[in-house]
């Protein structure tokens, strides 16, 4: 039937000649219009505060030139290489429980009403919670280390997971609902078939947003609780050790390993997450007007 | 198809004694913030039927889809769906499929496995109801769009990815809430026709909430009109065309006396 092959809407096919309909994108061009603006105000920045150190001839104990920093950082690369991997390490087993625990925690709550009355109050309790109070509980339980700090950066990096979850899956549209009414989905089925698919453009948001935390949880704690031995220094004891010490050309050299962590790890995720999401969701797929 | 064909019985037919399919006896709905939905509401279909609904914006009719689908309670009156209360009725004959006026449709899931899914929350084997729901995807003429996503798809043929999903679940009753509603003319005019050809293969019951009269008016065996809130049946119109239909019928002066018929009754209201 001729109405059969009408309402086949496929998108219409190029024909010979089309080609030059296409806009022109220089590549070249792409490429500097997103490069270019951030590398200069990367020179800028350089450029005003080592004019500002010389022109006003601070400190160097004060205030470092970037070159300082540089020299420090090249000088003492081998140890916060090492300091790198310790606290790159926690802050991973602190987003991966961050991630677990935040998750289940809503699953749960989204099954319950009572029991999300009865949890999320301690949830954004663990937002809340001032951990230097608690830091040396957690290290007086578990005796100190590794495990320590990591808890330190689940309890900082673990609301996120939850809030986003909890509304991923609770966005559900009302008619979707309704459908696995219809085809009498039991709780199970309209979770995993459902919900969860549904929150999962939310749980990517929150991973992203508790992978900087758990970094920041990490080298808290290993402020707090680092030794400086072999079993948890890392970034957060060489932030303090520098500090103490008045040397903040090393201190700055730290903060810089750490930022240049959190960064990595974003656009790490950041490109897993479009990734996961390209077949369907809006914000992983390019729209051209 | 053969279990669709199992149940294949001429459109339109409904004999007068027959047990009906369902049935509503003064029923009223009214919702928690006071809003009186429906006001004592009678009417039954007979297997077979294609009925529609039409009224105003806002007259209950939706409702009435939604109650008899047992996805709300009334709050006077009795629904019947095969003799059963419509929530029993859903749980033990599964036998009800919902078309909504948005597609409905799970993004994350490719059209087949958007098709696959009533089968698969009913615990059909991965194999069995792949192949099933290829099977319905191609009487709908949809087989070579089965690996794309529904956002590469226009809004027609999402309505049509959600009308094959109803087809899989293999319904005797189909409750469609203005499916064609948000679409443009043409498109709307084709799916029409697309329809009746699907519902006489299958043998569906059909109940169709629109608030197009031409389109109640071609699709129906009966046009029930509803006066605005809260919502009665002030009308049931049994519309007297031969099935098949054929498009061309749209333009002739039989059918359009009747749609003036059911417009006129409609702005009585």
């Amino acid at each position: 039937m001729s109405l059969r092959a009408n309402s086949r809407q496929a998108p219409a096919r190029m024909q010979p000649g089309d080609e030059t309909l296409i806009p022109v994108q220089s590549r070249t061009r792409e490429m500097l219009a997103r490069w270019l603006p951030p590398i200069v105000a990367f020179v800028i920045l350089i450029g005003a505060w080592t004019g500002y150190v010389r022109a006003f001839n601070v400190s160097r104990f004060l205030l470092p030139t970037p070159a300082d920093v540089l020299t420090s950082l090249l000088d003492n690369h081998a140890e916060l290489l090492i300091a790198l991997q310790s606290t790159a390490q926690d802050a991973f087993l602190g987003l991966l429980l961050s991630i677990v625990i935040g998750v289940s925690l809503a699953i749960v709550m989204s099954q319950s009403r009572l029991l999300e009355r009865a949890i999320f109050p301690y949830a954004t309790l663990a937002q809340t919670i001032p951990i230097f109070a608690i830091a040396p509980l957690i290290d007086n339980a578990v005796g100190g280390g590794h495990t320590a700090i990591v808890l330190v950066a689940l309890i900082i990096a673990v609301f996120p997971m939850i809030a986003n979850t909890a509304l991923g899956l609770s966005s559900v549209e009302q008619n979707q609902l309704n459908l696995f009414r219809m085809y009498n989905a039991n709780r199970w089925q309209e979770l995993i078939h459902l919900r969860l698919p549904f929150a999962v453009p939310y749980i990517l948001t929150g991973i992203r947003v508790s992978s900087g935390l758990a970094i920041i949880g990490a080298i808290v704690g290993q402020v707090l609780l680092g030794n400086g031995g072999a079993d948890g220094g890392g970034l957060g004891f060489e932030i303090q050790y520098a500090a103490h010490n008045g040397d903040y050309a090393w201190l700055f050299a730290a903060a810089l390993i750490a930022a240049l962590l959190g960064i990595v790890v974003f656009i790490v995720l950041g490109a897993l997450g479009n990734l996961a999401l390209r077949n369907w969701h809006e914000s992983a797929v390019r729209q051209e007007n | 198809m053969s279990a669709v064909e199992d149940r294949a019985q001429p459109l339109g037919a409904a004999p007068g004694d027959v047990e009906p399919l369902v049935s509503l006896q003064s029923v009223s709905k009214a919702y928690a913030n006071g809003t009186v939905a429906l006001r004592s509401t009678s009417f039954t279909v007979a297997p077979g039927e294609f009925v529609s609904l039409v009224g105003p914006s806002g007259c209950g009719k939706s409702t009435i889809l939604r109650i008899i689908a047992g996805l709300g309670p009334i709050s006077a009156g009795e629904v019947r769906v095969d003799g059963l209360p419509p929530e029993r009725a859903r749980r033990e004959r599964g036998d009800l499929a919902f078309v909504f006026q948005d597609a409905t449709l799970l993004p994350w899931r490719t059209v087949l496995g958007n098709v696959e899914l009533p089968l698969q929350l009913r615990g059909v084997p991965a194999s069995q109801r792949r192949a099933q729901a290829l099977e319905t995807l191609e009487t709908v003429g949809l087989a070579e769009f089965a690996r794309e996503y529904p956002r590469q798809l226009s809004g027609g043929m999402k309505m049509r990815v959600s009308i094959a999903r109803a087809l899989a679940a293999k319904p005797s009753l189909l409750l469609m809430d203005e499916p064609f509603g948000a679409l443009d003319e043409m498109t709307r005019g084709r799916l029409n026709v697309e329809l009746l050809r699907i519902v006489a293969l299958a043998g569906w019951t059909v109940l169709f909430v629109t608030h197009n009269v031409f389109e109640a008016v071609f699709l129906s065996s009966r046009v029930l009109v509803m006066s605005p809130r809260p919502g009665r049946i002030v009308a049931d119109m049994p519309i007297d065309l031969p099935y098949p239909r054929d498009p061309a019928i749209r333009t002739g002066l039989e059918f359009n006396m009747i749609a003036s018929r059911v417009l006129a009754t409609l702005q009585e209201g």
